[in-house]
């Protein structure tokens, strides 16, 4: 606004005097200045300029001054508080250095020494002891001085970011919370071990070993881009090698998050950029990437080059460039200007004879790779890790490498430099979004088998990829507003330009079917089906190449059109389609198409696809009978672990079929196999746990039950926090139990637990909130505390009203619980509003049987008797019982409960004869 | 800059220099045992309460403002040799220990605290007044009737004087380049 001002003016040397800021005022001119600036200060802001330029008689300093003075106080308050700058020095300052002493409890476990400091934190080691073996961990707690909103933000995201990455070469996420004094701590599998670099020497490895280690850094990298988490701080001392040989990748304390985040806050961002672009001028880190020093967009392609930077010292043992006698000044320069040198000449010229025997093995294509990923412009790096892998993988079985200049990625990268937009960012993200990576380690598969094949897939990935990266620049995505363009703008795109696309009908198909299945991912059910009714055709037109590529599509592509029918709600078609897919399956198998295992995962796939939709339509026994089926491949299976979530529902299948005892085995059987793998908790056994539960309540073994659910409890509020959905529905078990053993203080403990989180973490909002105030006033209810409950229901119903402003059936239970207490305490006329109200909502969310309008007939039932109308009072119970009848069975628990509340609320409010039986 | 309160702290007695100081820490480590981390300890609320417990006890001197106007030029200079020690610090174990994690999150306050003490010097090149004025708002507990008592000006004057130099300040923070 300022700057127009100026230009209309056409006085540009205003805008030098604006940018070159820092004023050369004499007294004078700044107490006139001041005085401007007050006047101004006071005036709209729309009047504010023509003011100052009116009164400053022409002085271009006092002008540019106190139009950058007003400008200052408008835009930035809330990014430059002066005070708080000063509040959070005086923190660092005065308070105390260390949290943690040794011998100080965390968890189950005791502090044992200080590991390190670093930016954010200090970390700990700490163990557990336990009868046969001694846990070790590392705790990491937030600085006491870092405790502003801005810091605790972004140390809740890293624990974020570590609790959703379980992945064998990133150390492992084992809990998180926070201390009594509301410090936020995260506890990691503690890695004993070496960096990478010192490891490489000390063991004087090869460059094959050497290699090999780097992919699994590549692995982990990999893994984390997938889940749209970039590391942005790849370095040897984030890198790892522990006792046996493994990588583990550390620290993500400030890795981002690359998610399609409308609300766009980003946390880093808090400052003004220019600040903390003087700081990075400062303190620049040697492994930096030039983007990072230039404060530009940070993308998967920064990752890139600190991968590349970790070859390099890998592979020749020093760094891209010798720091060590620079300032950052200098630093800075090197990282923006300099190219580096090829790890060959590097070695070349090393002291030490072992080094420098190697520059004739890395001379070539390692030479070319590692230059590669260090190109100072992100969008010339490579554009994925995949693509790192791959160079790495084809320079180890003699294949010519693809980032040499004459491959067809020189055609890519060429047609990237004429699209400037979003290269950079591109490529990571949507090839995790598209799940790319099969196509890539498909044909990662096939180099050691053909190379002829080898090549033809190459071509696949290298469209595949370039199709890809078009579509982000077509859709205006660029580095600064990669949060706010959303992924399904591009894939509208994608599927507007496929067509034209000049390619094969498979690889369209497949593509297409990548676009589907991202929008199955997001719930967007019909446009998915429409994508994938056109690769259906497209297959169609294909049939002649019958090849494993070919098959793997075909299958995938109508087991996730199968899928969609499904999810549509179109359980009796999804079987159908999926019965004969199976058939299909098995011809394609029988005619040997596949390897072994390929085979294996495909009919494993498909039978929990048809368990899935037998469940959905409610045929339970058709469904235990495909999980069955779907862990017996998984159980052939060699190089894989049967996925836990088979055995999970199963047991919980076998349980729906009152199949009690073999449930619990099931269940015992994964829970002990998920205690097996690993010392620490995770969320599938805490799943399991809850399962087993649920299974054990039925057996009425309830304190056995309420073991089992406090661990699943405890596990999931350590992994997600205690206002998670999946804490609040173990909470809810746990509760239940309590409840179902006549204990209802324990009962509402747990409740009041939960609703106390969630208000902490204002979360009140949701509908869980409402539920849990419904579950708490359930419980006064049964304990006779009829004024409190009364008032939990009133609550819980006013929130979900709010919240659900298209209704839901679930609205209705508190008024129906209303209108029993209104019975209760015979108070008819309220009764009949509270069911008329229910009666409403019901009505028009659901049809035939139903819980709740089981509920509210027996409920009408007691009104209609009290009102003399026994005939209809008779009818109606009738009709409430024969639904639980027909829903829960005669002989259930909710049968004989719906039989009580018939009972005890017709007390005092009909005669005795006319209570139903 | 040198001022009279730089000359009265400079004439304070080392031991009573060393006692504010040390009452300061005190302070403050009592602070962050007490409250929660989500509470942002306030350099303005140790100054008073400094004085409270200084007062009268072991220091002599004139006034609770005079002792206030003290205390806060010291806790300025407490606060900015910090920050110097930490960035020096850090610019001694750089190379590959430093990460951005540091540099956004733990290096950006000191940073901006030694710019904000440069500017305050600068800006009493220009105008005494209103730097001491602002130094007050930002370092000590005073509102503005009271550094306009202790400064024996007017309030508006208090007013004006601070947020033009607020405005000032931020202004060449963000303009420099």
């Amino acid at each position: 606004m300022v700057w127009c001002v100026y230009r209309t003016h056409g006085k540009p040397n205003y805008e030098i005097a604006i940018k070159n800021g820092r004023s050369k005022m004499d007294k004078t001119q700044w107490l006139k200045a001041k005085d401007i600036f007050n006047e101004a200060s006071e005036l709209e802001t729309s009047a504010r300029e023509a003011f100052v330029i009116k009164h400053a008689d022409g002085d271009k300093v006092i002008i540019a001054k106190v139009l950058s003075m007003l400008a200052s106080q408008d835009t930035d308050e809330e990014n430059l508080e002066l005070t708080d700058i000063v509040s959070e020095n005086a923190n660092d300052a005065l308070s105390p250095g260390l949290l943690f002493a040794e011998g100080d409890p965390i968890e189950q476990f005791t502090i044992q020494s200080m590991l390190g400091e670093g930016g954010m934190g200090s970390v700990y080691l700490a163990k557990r002891d336990q009868q046969d073996f001694e846990q070790w961990v590392a705790v990491k707690i937030i600085h006491k001085q870092q405790t502003s909103r801005r810091s605790i933000a972004r140390f809740k995201q890293e624990r974020q970011i570590l609790a959703s990455l379980n992945h064998k070469h990133i150390a492992s996420f084992i809990s998180g919370g926070e201390t009594e004094f509301g410090l936020p701590y995260i506890i990691l599998e503690y890695i004993k071990g070496e960096s990478i670099t010192d490891y490489c020497r000390q063991q004087h490895l090869d460059i094959p070993a050497r290699l090999s280690l780097f992919k699994q850094v590549l692995q982990a990298v990999k893994y984390a881009h997938q889940n749209l988490v970039v590391h942005r701080d790849i370095k040897p001392s984030n890198v790892l090698v522990d006792q046996h040989g493994e990588v583990k990748l550390l620290d993500f304390g400030i890795a981002k998050l690359l998610q399609n985040d409308d609300s766009g806050n980003d946390t880093s961002n808090l400052r003004p950029a220019d600040l903390t672009q003087q700081a990075a001028r400062i303190l620049t880190p040697s492994n930096a990437s030039p983007e990072q020093v230039l404060g530009e967009g940070i993308t998967t392609r920064s990752d890139i080059y600190g991968l590349g930077s970790l070859l390099m010292h890998m592979l020749t043992d020093q760094p891209v460039f010798d720091t060590t006698q620079s300032t950052s000044h200098e630093i800075e320069k090197m990282i923006l200007e300099t190219s580096p040198v090829k790890p060959s000449v590097k070695c070349m010229v090393s002291d030490e004879p072992d080094i420098r025997k190697r520059a004739s093995i890395l001379q070539g294509d390692l030479d070319t790779i590692v230059l590669h990923a260090l190109q100072k412009e992100p969008d010339r790096r490579y554009s994925t890790v995949e693509q790192l892998e791959e160079d790495i993988k084809r320079y180890e079985a003699n294949y010519p490498i693809v980032a040499s200049p004459e491959s067809v990625f020189y055609r890519s990268k060429k047609f990237l430099q004429r699209n400037t937009l979003a290269s950079v960012l591109s490529a990571g993200l949507v090839i995790a979004l598209l799940s790319f990576t099969t196509l890539v380690s498909y044909q990662s598969k096939q180099i050691s088998v053909e190379r002829d094949k080898a090549l033809k897939q190459a071509d696949i990935a290298t469209q595949t990829s370039e199709f890809i990266t078009n579509l982000f620049q077509t859709a205006g995505v660029n580095q600064s507003n990669v949060a706010d363009v959303s992924a399904l703008k591009v894939l509208e795109q994608a599927e507007n330009e496929i067509d034209a696309l000049n390619t094969t009908s498979l690889i369209k198909a497949k593509i297409l079917h990548s676009i589907a299945v991202v929008y199955t991912q997001v719930d967007e059910l019909d446009k998915s089906q429409a994508l994938l009714s056109k690769a259906k055709q497209l297959l169609t037109s294909e049939v002649n190449v019958l090849d494993d590529f070919y098959a793997t599509t075909d299958f995938r592509v109508h087991l996730e059109y199968a899928d969609v029918r499904m999810l549509q709600g179109n359980y009796q078609e999804a079987i159908t389609l999926m019965l004969a897919l199976r058939e299909r399956l098995a011809k394609y198998v029988n005619r040997e198409v596949f390897e072994q295992q390929d085979a294996m995962t495909l009919n494993r796939a498909m039978e929990y696809a048809l368990a899935i939709a037998y469940s959905y339509e409610d045929n339970t026994e058709m469904s235990a009978t495909h999980l069955k089926y779907a862990i017996d491949y998984a159980t052939k299976m060699t190089d894989e672990e049967v996925p836990p979530i088979f055995y999970i529902t199963y047991g919980a299948k076998l349980r729906e079929l009152s199949r009690f005892e073999e449930s619990k085995e099931v269940l015992q059987k994964i829970i002990d196999q998920a205690r097996l793998a690993s010392n620490e908790p995770s969320l599938d056994l805490a799943y399991a746990l809850n399962q087993q539960a649920a299974t054990l309540e039925l057996m009425e073994e309830f304190d056995l039950a309420i073991e089992v659910a406090k661990e699943g409890l405890t596990i999931r509020v350590g992994i997600l926090g205690e206002s998670h959905a999946e804490s609040i529905a173990s909470a809810g078990m746990l509760s239940n139990l309590h409840s179902a053993k006549g204990d209802y203080k324990k009962a509402i403990d747990v409740r009041a637990k939960v609703l106390r989180a969630m208000e902490r973490e204002e979360k009140t909002a949701h509908p869980y909130y409402a539920i849990t105030q419904g579950a708490v006033a359930r419980m006064y209810k049964r304990d006779g505390k009829l004024d409190i409950a009364k008032t939990g229901f009133t609550k819980s119903f006013d929130l979900l009203n709010a919240f659900f402003d298209e209704g839901h059936p679930e609205v209705a239970r508190p008024a129906i619980l209303l209108a029993e207490i209104a019975l209760l305490e015979h108070d008819i006329p309220l009764a009949i509003k509270y069911t008329q109200q229910a009666r409403d909502i019901l009505a028009a969310q659901v049809s035939g049987d139903h819980e709740l309008v089981g509920h509210l007939q027996a409920i009408e039932s007691v009104i209609l008797a009290a009102q003399n109308k026994s005939a209809e009072a008779r009818q109606m119970s009738t009709s409430a019982l024969d639904m639980y009848g027909r829903l829960y069975g005669i002989d259930s628990k909710r049968y004989s409960a719906l039989l009580d509340v018939i009972n005890t609320t017709a007390q005092g409010n009909v005669a005795p004869q006319d209570g139903s039986e | 800059m040198k001022d009279k309160i730089d000359s009265i702290l400079a004439n304070l007695p080392i031991s009573e220099q060393g006692l504010l100081v040390e009452e300061l820490h005190k302070i403050a480590q009592r602070y962050m045992h007490k409250e929660s981390a989500h509470h942002t300890l306030q350099a303005t609320a140790l100054v008073n309460e400094a004085y409270v417990n200084l007062s009268g006890k072991t220091l002599e001197l004139e006034d609770k403002q005079h002792f206030i106007a003290i205390a806060a030029r010291q806790m300025r200079r407490i606060l900015v040799d910090h920050a110097r020690k930490k960035l020096s610090d850090k610019r001694r174990h750089q190379s590959s220990n430093l990460s951005f994690a540091e540099l956004e999150s733990n290096e950006l306050s000191p940073f901006a605290l030694i710019e904000i003490d440069r500017m305050l010097d600068s800006l009493s090149a220009l105008d005494e007044r209103a730097a001491k004025v602002y130094e007050l708002r930002l370092f000590s507990g005073l509102v503005n009737a009271e550094i306009a008592d202790l400064l024996d000006i007017s309030l508006a004057t208090v007013e004006r004087d601070a947020k033009a130099a607020k405005a000032w300040i931020k202004s060449e923070l963000a303009s420099e380049d």
